[in-house]
């Protein structure tokens, strides 16, 4: 409300506001297009007319229509005081303010300063969640301080100071410096945890209307952190609890965090750093079916070769041989043509051939290795096993590199190497790549199960397994992938 | 943005107008020759005998190097394809070859429809239906409904 402070920045430089996505920036620098969303419905800011006034937030209920949001009365906002914006650059607004949250469900206190003891039910644990996420449009940040004297499950601490009525109550500090930090504790049967709420506000400044889809916002850096602690300090405390129920979601798939994050134990855990891992790009939270398709084709789309071999090595496309194109390589029609490009290529043009005999230009091939280690007719890798299985740390327990078992494994021949696949020419008889074997012999039929999609399988499981496992992989080779009606590889060419 | 067409592009699509395959068209939009029309029509002897379904296709910048992006259009009940016409097939995915065109996408998509896989789902209710064996008839006849309803020439 009173913004103090709506002066332009220093050097009387224009600045530029998007309407689209209500990003900031110099005119000088970016233009008048937004480099953001490069949406033209952008405005100077102008000191007597600033486009943001529309987009800041007033805490009051607006004249205006906003969204039932603001029509519905908060009978917290009486709380709010002393509220100041600064703007202090672009895509930078500093709110300083104080309030008092207070919620319903359990017996609280209150206290001001850094510190607001906390008692509440279970109520005011979930008060306090919804409190904090739905209504802080801002950063939120979370720790979850150890206070191990305090933890009293199954008994609620008693109010602390007189004006705590019956309702949880957390309060919020007021900090002089820039940004205001709110720390609220909340005891319950289940545990405790502590939130710290950091107002320290970011451009976009929408309050959040959790029902209904809305329009792409910045998504507070740690709302998984605080999912996440939700669900730590929630789920393992009783039988009821959020994360006691493994798969219920789709994506509840143990080998989706990857180990990454300790945290991601229950569903949320998972969703959250999935979406967070996805592609770092915020504004994943999901409101509607559409939007949820929206995430999981990129999602497919991202990982549509994430599960294909990966590369070859340089010095092994490097060191493949080179020849001269002879009359016995052209097709019936007196013709050839590299695969990869599709261009002609003539009696005495130098290609490049692989291990397997199939032949292409050297450019195209060299592309196309360097993504994925297989023929793009056979799909046999150029890499000498020995260097494939180089990658990943060799194990005690596995077989020896020299296993006589798989007489295959004499360096310099290419044994078909790693076929990931199942072979579809039938002509060779290794139905394992070296590096399968091993692990095969290493980790007994539970592994071999694992790795059956080869090496990459191995080594590549990570965050999208659970994706690949939810959608039913594409690991089993379709029945029609290769060869039905011609579509193969093999038929390409001619 | 306008990077000049690769030469492949052209000479597919020239391929794909001058030797068609048959029960198969792709047709790029004027204004954007990395995007294609396409037309697939149900093998016969399937359950999506007789239906013409209508697919996008997308050759992203990095085409040969990656898959194209393929979509079905039309509405089609099918155990790998899924309410927004995504498609789980291999060799658009892990198996993505670039000695495939887009000729033998397609001939692999009809493919597709000749042999549906439950086992390797994207849509997982259509496979359980598909699976269990007392209601594969159903699944069946649901798919020919869906064809005669969507997949109108």
């Amino acid at each position: 409300m009173d913004r103090t402070n709506q002066q332009q920045p220093p050097r009387q430089r224009d600045m530029v506001y998007c309407h689209q996505c209500e990003n900031e920036w110099y005119r000088d620098e970016h233009g008048l297009t937004c480099p953001e969303c490069q949406s033209d419905f952008t405005e100077i800011i102008e000191a007597e007319h600033d486009p943001r006034d529309d987009h800041l937030p007033d805490l009051e209920p607006p004249d205006h229509d906003r969204g039932e949001y603001y029509g519905t009365p908060d009978p917290d906002e009486g709380d709010i005081d002393g509220l100041r914006w600064q703007q202090t650059g672009p895509g930078q607004v500093r709110g300083t303010f104080n309030r008092t949250y207070q919620f319903g469900g359990g017996q609280g206190d209150q206290q001001q300063g850094q510190q607001g003891q906390q008692g509440g039910g279970l109520g005011g644990i979930f008060g306090g969640m919804l409190g904090s996420l739905v209504q802080g449009a801002m950063n939120n940040v979370a720790q979850r301080q150890q206070q191990p004297g305090q933890a009293q499950p199954g008994q609620e601490q008693r109010p602390q100071s007189p004006e705590g009525g019956p309702g949880g109550r957390a309060a919020s500090a007021p900090d002089t410096a820039r940004a205001g930090t709110t720390v609220r504790h909340y005891h319950g049967p289940l545990g405790h945890m502590t939130i710290a709420t950091s107002s320290n506000v970011g451009g976009n400044l929408h309050p959040r209307d959790a029902n209904a889809p809305q329009p792409f916002q910045v998504q507070p850096n740690y709302i998984d952190q605080i999912m996440q602690q939700m669900v730590m300090n929630i789920g393992p405390g009783g039988p009821h609890g959020m994360g006691g129920g493994q798969g219920g979601l789709v994506f509840a798939d143990g080998g989706m965090g990857g180990g990454q994050n300790p945290f991601a134990a229950g569903p949320f855990g998972n969703v959250f750093s999935m979406l967070n891992g996805m592609t770092g790009m915020g504004g994943d939270a999901v409101f509607s079916q559409e939007e949820m398709d929206r995430v999981i084709t990129r999602m497919m789309e991202e990982n549509q070769t994430g599960h294909a071999p990966g590369p070859a090595s340089e010095a092994a496309i490097r060191a493949l041989p080179t020849r001269p194109i002879e009359a016995k390589d052209l097709a019936d029609n007196g013709k050839a043509e590299c695969t990869i490009c599709m261009d002609e290529v003539l009696i005495g043009n130098s290609v490049t051939v692989l291990p397997c005999s199939h032949w292409f230009h050297d450019d195209c091939i060299t592309a196309w290795l360097s993504e994925h280690d297989t023929c793009p007719h056979c799909r046999q890798g150029i890499m000498p096993k020995d260097e494939t299985s180089s990658n990943s740390a060799r194990q005690p327990s596995q077989a020896p590199l020299n296993d006589m078992s798989n007489p295959a494994q004499v360096p310099g021949s290419f044994p078909g190497a790693a076929p990931d696949r199942q072979e579809t020419s039938g002509s060779r008889q290794q139905p394992e790549s070296p590096s399968l074997h091993r692990r095969a012999s290493s980790t007994s039929s539970a592994g071999r199960q694992a790795s059956s999609g080869g090496r990459q399988g191995s080594s590549r499981g990570g965050m999208f397994k659970g994706m690949r496992d939810a959608f039913g992989g594409s690991r089993n080779n379709n029945n029609n992938g290769e060869g039905g009606s011609g579509g193969g590889p093999g038929a390409a060419g001619s | 943005m306008t990077a000049p067409l690769p030469k492949r592009i052209i000479k597919e699509t020239e391929r794909l107008q001058s030797e068609p395959v048959p029960g198969i068209s792709a047709s790029p939009h004027d204004d954007n020759a990395r995007y294609f029309d396409v037309m697939v029509e149900g093998p016969g002897g399937s359950c999506y005998e007789g239906g013409v379904f209508s697919l996008e296709l997308f050759l992203p910048d990095d085409y040969p190097m990656c898959p194209p992006r393929i979509r079905f259009l039309t509405r089609i009940y099918h155990p790998n394809i899924d309410r927004l016409g995504r498609i789980c097939l291999d060799v658009l995915k892990n198996n993505w070859s670039p000695a495939l065109q887009i000729r033998t996408i397609l001939l692999s998509i009809q493919a597709l429809l000749g042999a549906p896989n439950p086992d390797d789902p994207l849509n997982e209710a259509v496979a359980k239906q598909w699976k269990a064996r007392e209601n594969q008839p159903e699944a069946i006849k649901t798919a020919r409904e869906w064809t005669r309803l969507y997949a109108n020439k």
